[in-house]
């Protein structure tokens, strides 16, 4: 006959309320760390890694449950390794993240430059011609390491400008134009190319190219397509359709900073 | 014009995992917190010598404390760990006192131990069985 009496060390009930509410609190904060960290991940990244996690650590509960002890070490080792092997792999998204967070705790007190007028009058022109164009515009994470080819440039951004370099007989019109603390640093830019299978096929290499910088670092991109001189802003891998300037200019307003113009 | 960013419903399934993961992570570690549960073993005397016989009625159950993790100490509940035996191998006609023996006890995870045991020590009466007896 087995039996099983109660716990043997008896406690005040008093300290036993303190003990419930140590272990809410303990469990909130690991709940608001948990739930930080996955933000910084972009969603659908997040859904494919919670759910991966979730399955590793019920199955290290119940290997130990079940004193499955090659299973325990097997699922341990992955777990240890898996924060490293997780911060390898994402590390733009978790990079791009904490850049977003940062922005986020920053207030917008400072005046709006005029290099976004000068931005949305220039893709204004481009888009009404058919013109194509690719400008990027830096925020947190900088660009250069992901820039190939390109002609320095350090000028300051104005609509002609910006409308000569993407001229067709311009000898740099094909390329990426770079907006770096409010100045044109950059044309004729080669980006790295999406490699995004769930694209659209008919996206031409100027989209697939604002898609894959923008899948790297938080640029904003602005694309002109040549086709049908539609304007389009690309960041974090998805694509805004903007279907008249004013909505560009009210679009890039809300997501840059003054700081990053300066 | 579109919303760049994740779907409401895409952000309040991370939320959902990011919760449900913070539940599993918590409770990985509280499983493993130090505790003690007390099971009462049935008692057996074993390797009585021939020709002697117990007189004295031995305790239906010892109570026995084992200590480890809680998450190995809840299946106890279910799992019947043996019996502690009493041996008295080495036991003459007479009174005498005999330590139960917690290594009869046999648990799936070496992780968990007997710390204490009572009675501990059981006092036994054994008498020569009569015909057998010089």
């Amino acid at each position: 006959m087995l039996g099983v009496t109660s716990r043997v060390v008896p406690m005040n009930p008093s300290l036993q309320d303190i003990g419930v509410i140590r272990d809410l609190l303990d469990l909130s904060l690991v709940a608001l760390i948990v739930t930080r960290l996955s933000r910084l991940l972009k969603a659908q990244l997040a859904l494919r890694v919670l759910p991966a996690l979730c399955l590793l650590l019920a199955g290290h509960l119940l290997a130990r449950l079940f004193s499955l002890y090659t299973v325990r070490i097997l699922l341990d080792t992955f777990l240890a390794s898996s924060v490293v092997v997780l911060a390898v792999i994402f590390q733009t998204d978790i990079r791009r993240g904490f850049a977003a967070w940062i922005r986020s705790k920053t207030g917008k007190d400072v005046e709006m430059s005029d290099v976004i007028d000068e931005l949305v009058f220039a893709v204004a022109g481009l888009a009404q011609k058919r013109i194509g164009a690719l400008i990027v515009i830096e925020r947190g994470i900088q660009v250069d390491s992901y820039l190939a080819v390109g002609t320095d440039i350090d000028a300051k951004v104005t609509s002609e400008l910006i409308s000569s370099i993407f001229l067709p007989y311009s000898p740099i019109h094909d390329g990426a134009v770079i907006i770096q603390h409010g100045k044109l640093t950059k044309a004729g830019c080669f980006l790295p190319l999406t490699q995004n299978l769930e694209i659209s096929k008919s996206l031409g290499t100027r989209h697939r190219a604002a898609f894959g910088l923008s899948e790297l670092v938080d640029a904003v991109v602005v694309v002109v397509s040549e086709e049908t001189g539609a304007i389009s802003v690309v960041v974090g891998g998805k694509k805004t359709v903007i279907l008249e300037p004013p909505a560009l200019g009210k679009m890039l307003r809300r997501l840059i900073e003054p700081r990053w113009l300066k | 014009m579109r919303m760049h960013g994740p779907e409401p419903s895409d952000a309040t399934v991370v939320t959902g995992l990011s919760l449900l993961l913070s539940v599993l992570i918590w409770t990985c570690v509280m499983v493993e917190r130090p505790a003690e549960t007390t099971l009462k073993v049935p008692l057996r005397a074993e390797h009585i010598p021939a020709g002697l016989k117990v007189t004295t009625p031995l305790p239906e159950n010892v109570e026995v404390t084992v200590a480890g993790p809680g998450i190995l100490l809840w299946p106890l509940r279910f799992v019947d760990p043996g019996s502690v035996e009493l041996d008295l191998s080495t036991a003459a006609a007479g009174a005498a006192s005999f330590a139960a023996d917690r290594r009869s006890l046999r648990f799936a995870d070496s992780d968990l131990k007997v710390v204490r045991m009572y009675p501990a020590n059981v006092r036994v009466t054994l008498v020569t069985i009569s015909g057998q007896a010089k």
